[in-house]
């Protein structure tokens, strides 16, 4: 319930501030405070973008108000890195930061990625340089670019400052801090007029839909700055059209899609800025490097997915990750778990074929699989199958901690 | 945000409204939950029912908790949607008890209500066979840390009779709280009735 208030709170926030363009006049929109282009910066004359007026290492006045949001969300800072949430895999966190530092350039030292175990996909920036990556937007990127555009993106967050400015709009658009509160209030949430409230609605929500699309043409821009074929961007906007369409609960509001500019018209305009900005000598995706980052960590994510019994959506992102081609065995058998859990007409059977998929696949499916054959056969009143893969599972998992529970399982089978 | 935190509004206007949902189970008496369930706790806990569910707790519920699933029907959660007033929708995809489950798929659906619940780094320790209110069952141990990064310890218990399942759920805070009222859960436990 407090989480339906609230999100109706920042999607009252997101409101405010969207609005609609087709084309590339928005992003062409102008962009306060100084512009400075640094040397070597390949940007065209006639790509909308620069490098913001941030300086690197740049720390706010502080006697100014942005001093003290700093200072809440430092403290929030503090509280993430010991968060359980936090993905704590040293080489997964040392890839992210090393694509984030290719990404930012100068201005690696100031921003912080941490990466957060959540399903969807997801990212976000504060405007003190932390970044949050989900977990699950691992799964929804082909390869090294394309996380390099959604950093990109975050980073262009920061550099414009977006954050900050719109806590300002907030403040603005509702003339004081009360009305603030009175909103928050009836949402039931009585903790208003905290700064760090105010930051978080800001942030986690709903950068508006012009910050959005600035965002996207600093993610363009840096990209070729740091040798990513800037082309991959607009791709990952394709995948998630599909999956979002194909989750028939899906209703606004979320944040993401109702702060974001639509899915077709972001692709489109991503398409003609890649275009327009000034290609590296070498172009580079990083699909190697980004598959063996995400590897040992991929089932465990996929897992995490599956837990949210969105079977349309998720069948999606496994046809996807398929047609991509890498540990295809893995993705049968989470094929096959999605037809065993749904256990709709003709599932079981379907997940079946799905793992023995996976046994003849190229790759490997994680040992469980036979623990999840057993169950299929065992619902159809297959007992000499289910028999016969629970005695697989177990020769395969000499420790696994159900090891007594299938003994029983197969003990009543025997009967 | 600490779960203190996001649960500090409900709580709140919960106090303001007047109707705070706990209520006082009395030690050495028994207690009918409904469905046919009884237990006897012998000490004073605090309980708080909503729908088929029941939280018990002696330090409060962040700390150290038995949630007490009353039997179960097709197409329910594990858990309440709210801790306010239980009011589900069925079609919201959340994981669901299912007629026909079996034990084994049973803690694959605890783990994943335990996901939904933002639990992190899960590890189920020990699954086997237990006996629960007299009748064949199952129980597993599990660990897992909390959104801010808290360490707890979990213990499921229970079984499936006539379709229905019938669950106890122990967890508290590794550090201090599970081992200080483990042995009160298993009173409570060893006390269950269902006819």
């Amino acid at each position: 319930m407090i989480v339906r208030n609230l999100l109706f709170v920042l999607s009252f926030c997101a409101l405010i501030a969207a609005c609609a363009a087709d084309d590339l006049s928005a992003y062409k929109r102008g962009l306060d405070g100084p512009e400075r282009t640094p040397k070597g910066e390949p940007g065209r004359g006639d790509f909308p973008f620069r490098i913001g007026d941030l300086a690197p290492a740049h720390k706010p006045d502080p006697k100014t108000t942005e001093a003290g949001i700093w200072l809440q969300v430092e403290k929030l800072e503090r509280q993430i890195k010991t968060a359980g949430r936090r993905v704590q895999i040293p080489e997964l966190n040392a890839y992210v930061e090393s694509v984030s530092c290719r990404v930012a350039g100068p201005y690696c030292g100031d921003i912080r990625v941490y990466l957060m175990r959540s399903p969807g996909f997801n990212a976000g920036m504060y405007p003190n340089g932390m970044m949050h990556v989900w977990s699950g937007l691992l799964l929804r990127v082909s390869n090294e670019a394309q996380l390099a555009a959604v950093i990109g993106h975050e980073a262009g967050h920061y550099l414009r400052r977006h954050t900050m400015k719109r806590i300002r709009d907030i403040l603005d658009k509702s003339n004081s801090l009360v009305f603030v509160q009175l909103v928050l209030a009836g949402a039931g949430i009585p903790v208003a007029g905290d700064v760090a409230m105010l930051m978080t609605l800001a942030s986690i929500s709903a950068f508006s839909r012009d910050s959005e699309r600035e965002a996207d043409g600093y993610s363009i821009l840096l990209m070729a700055q740091a040798g990513y074929d800037p082309e991959e961007a607009w791709k990952i906007w394709e995948a998630i059209t599909k999956e979002k369409e194909a989750d028939k609960e899906f209703e606004a509001p979320s944040f993401f899609f109702a702060s974001h500019p639509v899915s077709e018209e972001r692709m489109e305009a991503l398409k003609k800025l890649a275009k327009l900005v000034k290609k590296p000598r070498a172009v580079d995706t990083g699909r190697e490097r980004f598959l063996k980052a995400i590897r040992p960590i991929r089932r465990h994510l996929l897992r995490d997915e599956l837990h949210q019994r969105k079977f349309g959506p998720f069948n999606v992102l496994l046809d996807r990750l398929v047609e991509d081609g890498d540990n295809v065995a893995e993705l049968h058998f989470f094929r096959g778990e999605m037809h065993r859990i749904r256990n709709q007409e003709g599932d079981l059977a379907k997940a079946l074929e799905f793992y023995e998929k996976a046994r003849t696949s190229p790759g490997r499916a994680p040992a469980e699989m036979w623990r999840s054959v057993g169950l299929a056969h065992l619902k159809l009143g297959h007992r000499t199958k289910a028999r016969k893969a629970f005695d697989d599972y177990l020769r395969n998992n000499p420790n696994a901690t159900d090891g007594k529970m299938i003994r029983q399982v197969i003990k009543g089978l025997e009967k | 945000m600490t779960d203190l935190r996001k649960s500090a509004p409900v709580v709140l206007i919960l106090l303001l409204a007047g109707c705070v949902g706990f209520s006082l189970a009395k030690g050495g008496q028994r207690l009918n939950l409904g469905q046919g369930m009884s237990v006897q706790p012998a000490e004073d806990w605090n309980r708080w029912a909503v729908g088929k569910y029941e939280y018990w707790t002696l330090d409060g519920l962040n700390l150290q908790h038995i949630l007490i699933v009353n039997g179960a029907e097709d197409g329910d959660r594990l858990t309440p949607s709210s801790l306010i007033g239980h009011r589900d929708d069925p079609k919201e995809a959340f994981p669901r008890f299912r007629k026909g489950m079996s034990l084994l798929e049973v803690r694959e659906l605890y783990e994943a209500t335990l996901a939904r619940e933002k639990a992190q780094k899960v590890v189920v320790t020990e699954f086997a066979p237990a006996k629960f209110a007299g009748r064949e069952g199952f129980r597993f141990s599990f660990t897992f840390q909390n959104e801010a990064g808290l360490d707890l310890l979990g213990t499921a218990t229970g079984a499936i009779i006539k379709d229905r399942l019938y669950m106890l759920v122990y967890r508290g805070t590794k550090l201090y709280f599970y081992d200080r009222h483990k042995r009160a859960f298993e009173q409570i436990l060893s006390s269950v009735k269902i006819s």
